[in-house]
């Protein structure tokens, strides 16, 4: 069927309707206005992936790095931290950066990368671990890698994801953006896989399981983080604006 | 009506509106004038079908100007200002639908909600030459108004403003596929509606097994 606004009889009168003129707070305000300096994304962009930086940069600088290091494939080395480093550019770069010729960022493709970034995360660790037998810290078990080593790292995940996610916040408050929750699972998203990044180098602790639940896992609770505090800081930072 | 604009004269407008913009931020207040003229009346159309009431309508209408105004240096230079006015627009109606909703409803004795005051659009509608009567604007407004909140969105920004689904999508913070079958379902429930299909097979039917009349805006 062909759909025309014909069809809709009267309704196209609400395609364009004759406004009042504007009123005189705003045309005081407009009388009075001064250049502003405009955003500029890629600039928002580097400011949160500093932001995210910070703890991992200074923990590669003071923590020793994993024992294994050398007793592992340098390929392997470098191709999961291609993935994890991916996993931080990409879905940061979605939920700041608007596509070309837009002001705001796509919500919806910065939540479908963000869903995809925590299952490639926990996917990578589960499936794609190796370990050098002797040298890694390889759990028992299940319950015995939550009990002694799930929460150090997924700790560290979030010392990342929280200051991204509040500087995403503050360069995302005036924006109007809408779906703020997928852009806020990008940001913690891309904060985990930093963590992930940093972890890979760092973490002495192997086995998948591990890997997956506790480096994957923060990805995952990055992203969760995000999705719920995004929107309530964007609020308020709107709020304190508006005052 | 809408005009059916080719892609080139999209990409014409946006240019024009990205130069207005621009000039705006740089403290240009002719530029506002020519912004507002050239918006405005796109926005309070899009805002009257969305809320259904032309004087709420115009005070959101200010109100998403205010708001751009405030927030003119988020704007990213050589963007298409358009979309994102909708969003603020979009944005100003759900937290006006909010407010309203956590304000005090009077009910009338039987217990039902008062009807909202229908919006007065006669002979408001300039680029159809203002040949519509009041009545069939208040008979159009009133078919939207049965619409789903969702479908209703979706059908004004599409069908009626004439955006694309990527646009749309962008405004109402949703996927363009969504866009694209709330577009659709709300414009065959519209059409029944106006062309006087019987309730049965009007919009109830139109809307199939998609339970919808629940779903508020986002």
């Amino acid at each position: 069927m062909k759909e025309s606004l014909e069809d809709l009889g009267s309704l196209g009168a609400l395609a364009s309707s004759l406004p009042p003129p504007p009123s005189s707070d705003l045309l005081a305000d407009v009388g009075s206005m001064r250049p502003v300096r405009t955003r500029v994304p890629l600039l928002a962009l580097c400011i949160v992936a500093v932001a995210a930086a910070v703890y991992p940069v200074v923990g590669l600088a003071i923590y020793p790095l994993r024992p294994d290091l050398a007793a592992l494939p340098t390929w392997w080395l470098v191709s999961v931290a291609l993935v994890w480093l991916a996993g931080f550019i990409v879905p940061l770069t979605l939920a700041i950066m608007p596509r070309a010729g837009h002001v705001l960022p796509d919500g919806a493709r910065a939540g479908r990368v963000a869903g995809l970034a925590c299952l490639t995360a926990v996917l990578l660790g589960l499936l794609f671990t190796i370990d050098a037998p002797g040298v890694t810290i390889v759990p028992t078990s299940v319950w015995e890698m939550f009990r002694r080593y799930w929460w150090g790292c997924v700790s560290f995940g979030l010392k990342i994801s929280i200051p991204a996610v509040l500087v995403a916040a503050a360069v995302l408050r005036k924006v109007a953006v809408t779906r703020l929750p997928s852009l806020g699972a990008a940001v913690g998203a891309a904060g985990g896989a930093f963590a992930g990044l940093a972890l890979h180098a760092l973490c002495p602790v192997g086995g998948a399981w591990h890997v997956g639940l506790a480096h994957g896992g923060g990805v995952v609770i990055g992203a969760t983080i995000g999705a719920l505090w995004l929107p309530l800081l964007v609020r308020l930072g709107g709020k304190r604006n508006d005052r | 009506m809408a005009q059916r604009a080719t892609p080139e004269r999209d990409a014409e407008d946006a240019a024009e509106l990205a130069a207005l913009m621009a000039r705006y931020c740089d403290g240009d207040a002719r530029a506002f004038h020519a912004l507002y003229a050239a918006l405005a009346p796109k926005i309070l159309g899009y805002l009257t079908g969305l809320i259904g009431d032309r004087a709420t309508a115009e005070d959101l209408l200010q109100q998403t100007f205010m708001k751009l105004h405030q927030g003119r240096a988020s704007y990213v230079r050589g963007a298409n200002p358009a979309p994102w006015l909708y969003t603020i627009a979009h944005r100003a109606c759900i937290d006006e639908i909010r407010r309203k909703k956590r304000s005090k409803v009077r009910l009338s004795t039987d217990g039902t909600l008062p009807r909202e005051p229908a919006a007065d659009l006669g002979g408001a509608a300039e680029a159809a030459g203002a040949t519509s009567n009041e009545a069939d604007v208040e008979r159009g407004l009133a078919a939207l108004a049965t619409l789903p909140a969702l479908l209703r969105e979706a059908v004004l920004l599409t069908k009626i403003q004439g955006r694309s689904s990527a646009e749309a999508a962008l405004i109402a913070g949703t996927t363009a596929g969504a866009i694209k079958v709330r577009a659709h379902r709300g414009y065959v429930a519209l059409r029944n509606k106006l062309l006087g299909a019987t309730e049965d097979e009007g919009p109830a039917a139109a809307l199939g097994a998609v339970a919808l009349d629940r779903v508020e805006l986002q």
